[in-house]
């Protein structure tokens, strides 16, 4: 499996949290340079470190997805650095938990903001600057099992991976013949920092613990066991990879049996 | 890629044929045993005998996919001659092209029997073993595009195909907690012998030529080219494999992006 990405250039957002940082190891490892960014450009530090810490190459740079100059500068940063971004996975993502009638319109529109809107300036920019060098390139956003269930107490948060899921379509149609495949997965429940926060705010919705709201989750998953960032970035790099070069606009549930279609 | 499968025993149903030939090639080149199974044991012995020659490890056994017995005898045979079948590809498959109101009774039950029961039938008998032995699997049945979409003159493929996606989801239910994982993969347009068939039962209805027909479908591909049978072997041995241990019941288009959900 070693050095299936020698050579390319990875783009990371949200590569300072828990999938983010998972994938961004794993495309070091496979010989990848890592551009991790992240809102928090000290987060996105630590990562790069860690990844060459095990031997591969990373660079670290802060980037809000919500703001289109601010991808484009980061990206000249990064072609400056290393080269051209072949590679990019979208991790950058936010959530919380209101009651329907209590979702505020403020709060609905940060989510599409940073979960869809800042999926499309980076997989646009990306694909732009990947298309007038007329290269090919791997481009995996990140959904959610979200997407295609109900979502009663995280309405915003299902509808912006929803939309991810159909830009994704409509990304992975319009770039397949300049050889650029773009795909998406859709985890399920992930031991990282987001849910371990989406529980506490379900705790004070639901009355349960924190622990208890977490442990009937997991009871609900047919694998019988949380998600690791690892499994999640295991699927990411099969759809980096020229294996997966006949996919097209798909999203890949990697949920441990929680969500079909 | 190194050795995924070193030490597997991977049936493959439909063997002889173009999908599940390439997809056995594939599978031993990475260190399977592959047992050829095919109705057509002359194409089973050929396709084991040219995988020999490359200098990896297959054998050849008859099978009817759509009898019990056949199916029994095939998994008693393979356990005791070669070792615990652990990864299955159900490939066999039969299409014939006709319209929707001449579509005998008889043609939808055989094309049922072979593409819906057949899965079924592997399926169950290889989790039956691998529960008894204490012993963990993965399987991947190929469904197909028309499992998706409408087919006005292959309404009984397209509904086994469905059917294929609905018992790769309740198997999979059923088997997590054996630690075991069940998906599928819906290739669309693959260069094989079924395909040059289809346009050649297509053509007779409408006079056309068929090469000039097949031109046509593969414009209508989004990625452009038609898909080949290691494009499939690709996604099924990515599902066979450790890395897609969080993905269970799934079904993916590989299929240059025909169809989505
Ligand atoms: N944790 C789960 O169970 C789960 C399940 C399905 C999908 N996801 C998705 O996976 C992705 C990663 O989630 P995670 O669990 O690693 O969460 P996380 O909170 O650990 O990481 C998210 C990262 O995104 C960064 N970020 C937030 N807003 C940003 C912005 N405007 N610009 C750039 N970066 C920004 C944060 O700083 C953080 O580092 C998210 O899109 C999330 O919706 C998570
Ligand atoms: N060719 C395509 O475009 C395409 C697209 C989507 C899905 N598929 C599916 O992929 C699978 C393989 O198709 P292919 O294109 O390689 O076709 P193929 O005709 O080359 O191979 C099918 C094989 O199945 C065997 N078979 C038929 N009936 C059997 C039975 N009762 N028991 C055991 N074996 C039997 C045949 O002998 C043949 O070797 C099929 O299930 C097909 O429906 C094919």
């Amino acid at each position: 499996m070693k050095g299936r990405f020698e050579g390319a250039v990875a783009l990371v957002t949200g590569g300072a949290g828990g999938i983010g940082a998972g994938v961004a190891l794993r495309l070091g490892r496979e010989g990848a340079h890592v551009a991790v960014t992240d809102l928090s450009g000290s987060g996105a530090e630590v990562v790069a470190a860690r990844v060459r810490q095990q031997g591969g190459q990373a660079s670290a740079h802060a980037l809000d997805v919500t703001r289109a100059e601010d991808t484009e500068r980061v990206l000249d940063e990064v072609e400056h650095l290393a080269g051209t971004v072949s590679l990019a996975v979208t991790c950058a993502g936010i959530d919380s938990q209101f009651d329907f009638l209590d979702l505020s319109l403020t709060e609905w529109q940060k989510t599409i903001e940073v979960n869809l809107q800042g999926t499309f300036v980076v997989i646009q920019a990306v694909a732009r600057r990947l298309k007038a060098k007329g290269g090919k390139g791997h481009i995996v956003a990140v959904a959610s099992a979200a997407a295609k269930r109900p979502n009663p107490t995280q309405a915003h948060y299902g509808a912006s991976k929803a939309g991810v899921v159909n830009l994704v379509r409509s990304a992975g149609v319009a770039l397949a013949r300049d050889g650029i495949v773009v795909n998406a997965v859709c985890p399920g429940v992930v031991d990282t920092d987001m849910t371990r926060a989406i529980h506490i705010e379900r705790s004070r919705l639901s009355g349960l613990s924190e622990e208890e709201s977490l442990a009937r989750m997991i009871q609900s998953i047919p694998i019988g066991r949380i998600q690791t960032v690892d499994d999640v970035a295991h699927v990411v790099a099969f759809l980096l990879s020229h294996e997966a070069d006949y996919m097209v606009g798909q999203a890949v549930n990697v949920c441990g049996g929680l969500a079909f279609d | 890629m190194g050795q995924r499968f070193e030490g597997a025993v991977c049936l493959v149903t439909g063997g002889g044929g173009g999908i599940g030939s390439g997809t056995a090639r594939l599978l031993a080149a990475e260190g399977a045993h592959v047992i050829i199974a095919d109705l057509s044991q002359d194409r089973a012995q050929q396709v084991a005998g040219e995988i020999r020659e490359m200098g990896f490890q297959a054998s050849p056994h008859a099978v009817d996919v759509t009898s019990q017995e056949s199916v029994d005898r095939l998994l008693d045979d393979s356990w005791r001659d070669v070792g615990p079948v652990n990864l299955a590809v159900t490939c066999a498959g039969i299409i014939k092209i006709q319209p929707f109101l001449d579509l005998p009774a008889a043609d939808w039950d055989r094309t049922l029997a072979v593409n819906l029961k057949g899965t079924f039938l592997v399926i169950q008998g290889v989790a039956r073993r691998l529960v008894q032995a204490g012993r963990k699997g993965r399987m991947v049945a190929v469904s197909s595009v028309a499992g998706r979409g409408a087919r006005a003159d292959v309404a009984d493929y397209a509904a086994s195909k469905a059917g294929v996606i609905s018992i790769v989801r309740s198997s999979a239910m059923a088997l997590a907690e054996h630690g075991m994982a069940v998906n599928a993969v819906c290739p669309g347009v693959v260069a094989t012998e079924m395909t040059y068939a289809i346009q050649r039962m297509r053509s007779q209805d409408t006079g056309e030529n068929p090469e000039e027909m097949l031109t046509r479908s593969v414009t209508g591909i989004p990625l452009g080219r038609i898909e080949t049978p290691e494009d499939v072997a690709k996604a099924i041995a990515f599902l066979l494999s450790e890395d897609a241990g969080y993905v269970t019941g799934q079904a993916l288009n590989v299929d240059g992006g025909l169809e989505f959900d």
